[in-house]
Parts: structure tokens; C-alpha cells; sequence
């Protein structure tokens, strides 16, 4: 995007705010976050160059950054208040089904169940749609400690939908 | 007994997570692994749905916050980082709102997340009408007939065309393609597709999104000798 200035592109933009959002970021946050990545991607252009896997890179920066946010939050206040605080769900009308609307919930609620961490790995598996490997690599853990993460956040979820009948 | 149904119920769900299927003869072969391998597919496509839902609810406020902007642009004096933010993100809107397909492309995944290597710049150009269509080895709209599910949360659309503006075809064909599962789309909904020849699946574009792709597209599609070649596809 040369002719912006801006290092990411609109898409880039977009999936950046995308997991922000499902990593727990409040929405009048996510801006803040997108700035955070963009710096830190403009750092690692300017002294290593540009991340061998670019996309993947971006989509694990972003889920740091949430997972930061998140901290820096619980230590500013306890949880309780911090759920309290959390936007709560906002699914829009606008185009969806009861269908859709249901399921967007119960997947919001069910990510909120998770431990970030793990939440985390769910988002860069699920939605950035990075291989096992790419985010042991990224994270800089093992592939074991990957999976078997994932395996249980899986379990758990199925129970989540299953209670709400989503599945 | 209890002890195989527990080991076996975990490599369905080492299946799900490493998006390795078992194999066909071992879903054949047992029932109960079968059963438990759509299970555990099922709920990882209700994950990628629910995710995918929830990823264009952050985009959508963002779209209308910008918009709001947009409208009282003069005396914006927010916080320095959030107001480069803003300019950063409005000019990169006025560049896509110029090449009219950029938020619908990204929407729907035009650019994969994951694989990829390449860098913006790369992107800008296969983002820009033109060169959608340069690169596309198919793009036409029509009516969603089936929508199947198969492997990884995606799924298979067949449908029937009412509008080729690439290949140019008439009308009326039938066409299968594969995309990742998303709850909106269904049998009976108008959707476009565009096809490229390096990418398993296609870009779908349901309803009004994709009658507008194909309305910008279609100036470009009339005169195909003016279209760039292809660069950067690859």
C-alpha cells in the first residue's frame, strides 16, 4: 500500500481487527491494537526484514497483543469486573439470520469460557486458519503443546454447543 | 472397550485439529469412528462460522465508524495514535472504495491468511478490478442449488449460472465449486463466484455483495483486451 503510507493493506486491516476482536479486545479498543501491530510490523520491517510468512506473523502478533491488552486489563481490575466490562456480545441484524445471530453468541460465549491463552490458539487455528506447526513456530512452543491444547479447547467447545444445541 | 472409544474419539479430534482426516477406509471400516469424526467436523464448522460471523460484526462497526468519520472528517482531533489510525484506515478506504471490489474481497478471503508470503503491494494489484479479472479464471453469478459440506469446515456450492463474465458463456450452466463453510450461505441465495486457477477454493460473493462485484466487473469484462496481464498470482 505504497500509495497510503499504510504497511497493511485493507484486508490485512481487517483480519488484524478481526482477531483482536476474537482474542477479547473491547471494539473501542481495536483501533489502539491494529496502531500496536502496525508498529511492531514496521520495527520488524525496518531491523529483520519482512516476516517469512507474512500472514501468519501478523495474525500472531495480534493475538499477543490481545492477550497483553487482556492481561494489563485483569490487572487493572478483577475479573468479576472485567467480564462485567467486556462488551457483551453485539451480533448485528443487518443481513443475519436468528440462525447466524445464535450461533455468533454462542461462539462469543464460548471463547469467553476459554483461558486467553488458549482462546488465542483457537483464533490463529480456526479463524487465521494457521497449521499446528506455524503457530507452534510463531509462538516458539512445542507442536505437542499446540495440539494438546487445541484438543481440549475443542472438547470443551463441543460441550458449549452442544448444551446450547447448536450441534 | 471404553478405553479404544476414548483413544479413538481423540484422533478425531487430533483429526479436526491438525485438519488431517483419517483415512477413507478407516472411516469406512468402523461406524463408530465415523460417527465421531463428523461430529468432531461438525463442531469445528460451527466454530469457523461462529468466528467468521463475529470477525464481520468487528468489521462492520468499524465500516460504520468510518463512515461517521468520514461525514465529520474536519475538526477530527482524536488521540494521536487513534487518529493516525483513522487516516491510515481512510485513505486505505478511499483506495478500495476506488477499485469498488477491496472490502468485499477481503471479506470473503480474497487474500488467504495463511500461506501467504507476499506483501501489500503484491496485493494492491490483484485487489483493483481489473486485475481481479485478469487473474480469475472464472467469474459468474447465479443461483446456489446445493450447498454440500466436505472436509476442513468447507464446503461445496453447486450451482446454476445466470451470468459468465468470465469465460464469456451464455447462460444457464451448471457450476460446482469449493469454499470455506459460512452460515449465510444456503440453497436459494444469488451468489458470484470468482475462480483462480492457484487456489483450491473460490471466492463467494451471497447477494447484494456479489450483484455489485459483478456490476463493477462487468465494464471491464466487455472489453477484455484492455485488461493487464496477471502478475503476482503466483
Amino acid at each position: 500500500m505504497a500509495a497510503t503510507g499504510d504497511p497493511l493493506s485493507p484486508d490485512e486491516h481487517d483480519r488484524v481487527r478481526a482477531v483482536l476482536y476474537l482474542g477479547g479486545m473491547r471494539t473501542d479498543a481495536l483501533e489502539d491494537g491494529v496502531q500496536q501491530v502496525r508498529v511492531k510490523l514496521l520495527e520488524q520491517l525496518r531491523t529483520r526484514g519482512r516476516p517469512r510468512h507474512r500472514g501468519a506473523w501478523l495474525a500472531t502478533v495480534a493475538g499477543r497483543v490481545a492477550l497483553d491488552t487482556h492481561r494489563a486489563r485483569r490487572h487493572e481490575r478483577g475479573l468479576a469486573e472485567r467480564i462485567r466490562h467486556r462488551d457483551p456480545p453485539q451480533v448485528s441484524d443487518r443481513g443475519r439470520t436468528a440462525e447466524e445471530r445464535e450461533l455468533a453468541l454462542v461462539v462469543e460465549q464460548a471463547l469467553q469460557s476459554l483461558d486467553q491463552d488458549v482462546r488465542r490458539l483457537v483464533v490463529l487455528r480456526f479463524y487465521a486458519d494457521l497449521s499446528v506447526r506455524q503457530i507452534a513456530e510463531q509462538l516458539g512452543v512445542p507442536e505437542g503443546t499446540v495440539k494438546s491444547r487445541l484438543h481440549a479447547a475443542m472438547r470443551s467447545l463441543r460441550e458449549r454447543l452442544r448444551e446450547t444445541e447448536v450441534v | 472397550m471404553r478405553a479404544r472409544r476414548a483413544h479413538d474419539e481423540g484422533d478425531a479430534w487430533d483429526a479436526v485439529v491438525t485438519g488431517q482426516a483419517p483415512s477413507a477406509r478407516r472411516l469406512r471400516g468402523d461406524p463408530e469412528i465415523r460417527a465421531q469424526w463428523d461430529e468432531a467436523r461438525q463442531v469445528e464448522s460451527r466454530l469457523r462460522q461462529g468466528l467468521g460471523l463475529l470477525a464481520e460484526e468487528a468489521r462492520m462497526q468499524e465500516t460504520q465508524k468510518t463512515d461517521m468519520d468520514t461525514e465529520t472528517v474536519h475538526g477530527d482531533a482524536g488521540a494521536p495514535a487513534a487518529g493516525a489510525a483513522r487516516r491510515w484506515r481512510r485513505a486505505a478506504l478511499v483506495v478500495a472504495a476506488a477499485v469498488v471490489v477491496g472490502l468485499g474481497a477481503a471479506a470473503v478471503g480474497l487474500q488467504p491468511w495463511s500461506g501467504d508470503d507476499g506483501g501489500s503491494e503484491q496485493g494492491t494489484a490483484s485487489l483493483s478490478g481489473r486485475g481481479l479479472l485478469a487473474c480469475a479464471e472464472v467469474v459468474a453469478q447465479g443461483q446456489v442449488d446445493e450447498v454440500e459440506a466436505v472436509s476442513g469446515g468447507r464446503v461445496e456450492l453447486r450451482m446454476t449460472v445466470g451470468e459468465y463474465l468470465k469465460p464469456r458463456k451464455d447462460p444457464g450452466g451448471r457450476l460446482e465449486v469449493t469454499t470455506q463453510g459460512r452460515a449465510e450461505l444456503r440453497a436459494g441465495i444469488e451468489a458470484a463466484v470468482v475462480v483462480y486457477p492457484d487456489r483450491a477454493d473460490a471466492s463467494v460473493y451471497p447477494g447484494e455483495q456479489g450483484t455489485r462485484l459483478l456490476s463493477q466487473l462487468r465494464p471491464y469484462a466487455a472489453e477484455p483486451d484492455t485488461l493487464p496481464r496477471c502478475e503476482g498470482s503466483g
